[in-house]
């Protein structure tokens, strides 16, 4: 990201609400033409900033720009209709009262009547609605209102567009289908976006950039890529990708664990302890006797099924298997890691810097289910 | 924190108005202030009179006895007309929701010239059996059935809304688990309509307690009559004072009451997916009782009433009727009632908005405040505002400008419920999306919220228009020199017995005000 070309910049911004801090120093920058997905849980945050940049809260500390004009600093309040923002909401927001063509038009103010029919026109066959021009929103399905809602957004030429959880009105099949139309019309459009959401798969496939927040603050940004094969915390690791840890001792040329010995490049002194972070695909066992491990539970999911195991230690992990091994729940097995990347490894919930990155094909061909 | 082009502009379109509203609703509690503490000995010696002690009860014994007849009928009668298969329920639904049109001292006049002693019914008895005289109905019988049967429909119209909202899995569920129809109705039903009733009984409530037409006209001395009684003969402000404000205790305490039963409805939910289908629960042979009750009911308080006012018109019609002057004080009404809908309407926009978008001290304040009106009784409202019209603006006083400034006062409430409600159903993230696409607060709100408040807006002043209608005690004290309306005309013939010359303008004044109302019953009724 070049400074100068960055349409949104937030420097330290923070706003409580009461005694509860919603944003806490949060610094981002969003380039021209890209996607800023914002991941977060629930309570993070994250909407409260999307509002914050909107215009409809005001910060208490920091400055935020838009265009290299401030919009939010001390002393400095610009209202959100004069932000040029667009907004997308959760439950669309259209207005019920006017119809489609009447919600695109609604923020176009200077052209005349017969340009706005044309810009009103050239939205809806971009969003690949282009016969829906007098319907009224209850007509539309939960996927047109919210590409109408999109191109209500676009419609004044906004410098940046926010998008608050879009899809999460939907069921999974349309969340999917609209998503990658989504996509493709914002980079048509090359329209500048920040896009908040809960979805993990949702943001890596959304964004050009990520920030993960939590407690309010921004915990790790950067491409989705990069976050999610090397995750800042044990917090990030779990919530991008349903990880679990198990502690070990840095030991020569590896890591001892409670499943053996890890082949492992770590710089960290030998006898230092660590969290292991792994996935279901990264551990593999086999019935033995004297294993120590037990089988509680297998879930079957079709082409592969998920063990929950309970180590000699007494916690718990799971493994992902094909369809086609079976055990039982009860029977002792051995557990042992089977990892084709580096692993993650963390210290009081911080990565461990890797001096290794994992190699993209790798980590594809290990996470296929 | 806000830049000084928004704070100035919420500071002229809605704290400064709202602030103007509040000023002008706290005036009748200043008065009531300044008056107690002027008053002297002698003044406290009227309020601690034994005769004091009897309007109170009076007062109270009206007032819970009506309200618990009311809570009973209309539970019942609400239940039978949407749970039940009771053949003709929507003719009951509707029927049994008019005689709310009635001002209760027409159905007090009705009452008392059908029933009296020497009223129509003795006259059709005495031929037949030689009876001279009928026990008399005037004192707490008379008050007691008139108030009943004029207001039990504001209880039963929200626990019919209720009882519709209800999601109907919470009965399937309790049927499933082995109830039968009385054990779901007990056990899940009822408590699920515990707030509607709540409510609903505290609108009654204070309808009994704020009544004066038909407590004066059954002549039973409550606190409204005791207090117009002292101020017209015995002119004594102080007294007329002191009793307002033990008066308006009172419905402070009912208030109180009403805030913790809502709190407590917060509990309850309804069906998210909007009303469910409820299987009609089958009467089979309590169908007849189930019909007779209903039919009694329509009977007495409707059909009755309307063919005493049908002998009455005749009677009218015969001795010629006063028609200019009956079409003048209906000219009156209308443009009274008129004005009063569009003034206390535009009054009510910045307080229901604040409260709904902008919440704070300031709002819930002013809110509180504006409805200081539902606690004062007309005569209370009237009374200050001669006060401070013979004192500060003598140009206001006895105009109609002032009259318009106690309906204000009285019927805040209703515009700020209705719209307030309305507002609640528009989520704000419309208007935030309207200001997010470049339009100003005040554009944003004439072209998104203004239209989707619509429907609240038209029945926000569709109550106070029939409200103000049918409003007697502020009118009679504060109406221009001259400046007759349907209601004074009503009141003025009956109190000097003239039952012919009320006939016509109290059929007008039903007839007017049944359209605001037919609009109401109609609009929450699923088609």
């Amino acid at each position: 990201m070049t400074h100068k070309d960055s349409i949104v910049q937030l420097h330290e911004v923070s706003k409580r609400f009461g005694q509860y801090p919603a944003v806490e120093g949060v610094s981002l920058e969003v380039a021209r033409g890209h996607i800023l997905t914002v991941l977060g849980p629930s309570g993070c945050g994250k909407t409260t900033l999307l509002r914050l940049i909107a215009g409809f809260e005001i910060p208490d500390h920091g400055e935020i720009s838009i265009e290299g004009r401030p919009v939010a600093a001390p002393g400095i309040f610009i209202p959100a209709e004069t932000r040029r923002v667009g907004m997308v909401f959760q439950h669309h927001a259209l207005f019920p009262h006017l119809t489609v063509e009447e919600n695109i038009e609604f923020g176009i103010t200077e052209l005349n009547q017969m340009e706005r029919t044309n810009q009103v026109q050239h939205l809806l066959n971009l969003i690949g609605l282009p016969q829906l021009h007098s319907r009224y929103p209850h007509e539309l399905s939960g996927g047109q209102q919210q590409r109408i809602s999109l191109a209500r957004a676009l419609a004044p030429k906004p410098a940046v567009v926010l998008m608050d959880e879009p899809f999460s009105d939907l069921d999974a099949d349309q969340r999917l289908r609209l998503r990658d139309q989504v996509r493709v019309i914002l980079k048509q459009a090359q329209t500048t976006v920040v896009f908040v959401t809960h979805d993990q798969e949702e943001a890596l496939f959304m964004g050009d950039d990520m920030a993960i927040m939590r407690h309010g603050r921004v915990e790790q940004e950067g491409n989705p890529e990069a976050v999610f094969s090397s995750p800042a915390s044990t917090f990030i690791a779990e919530f991008l990708g349903q990880a679990e840890f198990l502690p070990a001792i840095v030991v020569d040329g590896g890591l001892s664990t409670e499943l053996g010995f890890l082949k492992q490049k770590v710089d960290l002194a030998e006898g230092e302890q660590v969290q292991v972070g792994f996935r279901s695909d990264d551990l593999d066992f086999a019935s033995d006797a004297d294993g120590g491990s037990m089988v509680l539970a297998r879930y079957f999911r079709g082409p592969v099924s998920l063990y929950r195991i309970r180590l000699g230690s007494g916690r718990l992990v799971h493994s992902m298997q094909p369809h086609f091994r079976t055990h039982k729940p009860g029977t002792t097995v051995r557990v042992w890691f089977e990892p084709h990347h580096v692993l993650p490894l963390f210290q009081d919930g911080r990565a461990v810097p890797t001096t290794q990155t994992v190699s993209d094909s790798e980590r594809a061909v290990s996470s296929a289910d | 924190m806000a830049g000084p082009q928004v704070s100035t502009r919420r500071l002229l379109l809605l704290y400064l108005p709202s602030a103007l509203v509040v000023l002008a609703v706290l005036l009748p509690v200043a008065y009531l202030i300044l008056r107690a503490l002027e008053a002297d000995a002698r003044s406290w010696n009227v309020l601690l009179r034994t005769s004091t002690l009897r309007i109170l009860a009076n007062s109270l014994i009206l007032t819970a006895a009506v309200t618990a007849a009311t809570v009973l009928l209309s539970v019942t009668l609400a239940w039978l007309t949407v749970r039940t298969d009771l053949p003709g329920r929507r003719i009951w639904a509707l029927l049994t929701a008019l005689p709310l049109v009635i001002p209760s001292y027409v159905g007090a006049y009705l009452a008392a010239s059908a029933l009296g002693p020497r009223g129509l019914l003795q006259g059709i008895l005495s031929p037949l059996f030689g009876i001279d005289r009928l026990p008399s109905i005037y004192g707490f019988p008379g008050a007691f059935i008139t108030l009943t049967l004029l207001s039990f429909p504001l209880v039963m119209l929200p626990v019919r809304a209720a009882l519709q909202r209800m999601d109907p899995a919470l009965e399937d569920s309790a049927r499933s688990l082995g109830q039968g129809t009385w054990g779901v109705f007990r056990k899940v039903t009822l408590p699920h309509l515990r707030p509607s009733i709540a409510a609903g009984a505290l609108l009654v409530a204070l309808y009994s307690l704020r009544d004066f037409g038909a407590v004066s006209i059954m002549r039973f001395t409550t606190f409204t009559r005791a207090i117009y009684i002292q101020y017209e003969s015995a002119f004594d402000r102080s007294s007329a004072a002191l009793l307002s404000l033990v008066l308006v205790a009172i419905t402070m305490l009912l208030l109180s009451l009403e805030l913790r039963s809502r709190r407590d409805g917060r509990r309850y939910s309804s069906a998210d997916n909007g009303p469910g289908k409820h299987a009609r629960i089958q009467l089979g042979r309590w169908r007849w009782p189930a019909l007779v009750l209903c039919a009694g009911v329509v009977t007495l308080a409707l059909v009755l009433p309307a063919l005493v006012l049908a002998y009455w018109l005749l009677r009218a019609l015969q001795q010629g009727p006063e028609l200019t002057g009956t079409l003048l004080a209906a000219g009156n009404s209308l443009v009274a009632s008129s004005l009063a809908a569009i003034l206390v309407l535009a009054a009510s926009i910045p307080i229901a908005v604040l409260a709904v978008r902008l919440p704070g001290a300031w709002s819930r304040w002013s809110e509180r405040l504006a409805h200081v009106g539902f606690a004062l009784p007309g005569i209370v409202v009237a009374l200050a505002l001669v006060f401070f019209g013979i004192r500060a603006s003598r140009f206001l006083y006895q105009t109609l400008p002032m009259l318009l400034l106690a309906y204000l006062i009285l019927f805040l409430p209703l515009a700020i419920g209705s719209l307030r409600s309305s507002l609640l159903q528009v989520p704000s993230i419309l208007e935030e999306a309207g200001r997010s696409l470049g339009r100003s607060p005040l554009e944003v709100f004439r072209r998104v919220t203004l239209p989707l408040v619509r429907p609240g807006l038209v029945a926000g002043a569709a109550l106070v228009f029939l409200t103000a209608m049918k409003e007697l005690q502020a009118t009679l004290i504060l109406s221009p020199f001259g400046f007759t309306t349907l209601a004074t005309e009503v009141w003025s013939s009956v109190s000097e017995a003239f039952f012919a010359r009320a006939a016509g303008p109290a059929l007008l004044l039903i007839l007017v005000s049944s359209v605001p109302m037919a609009y109401f019953v109609l609009r929450d009724e699923p088609a």
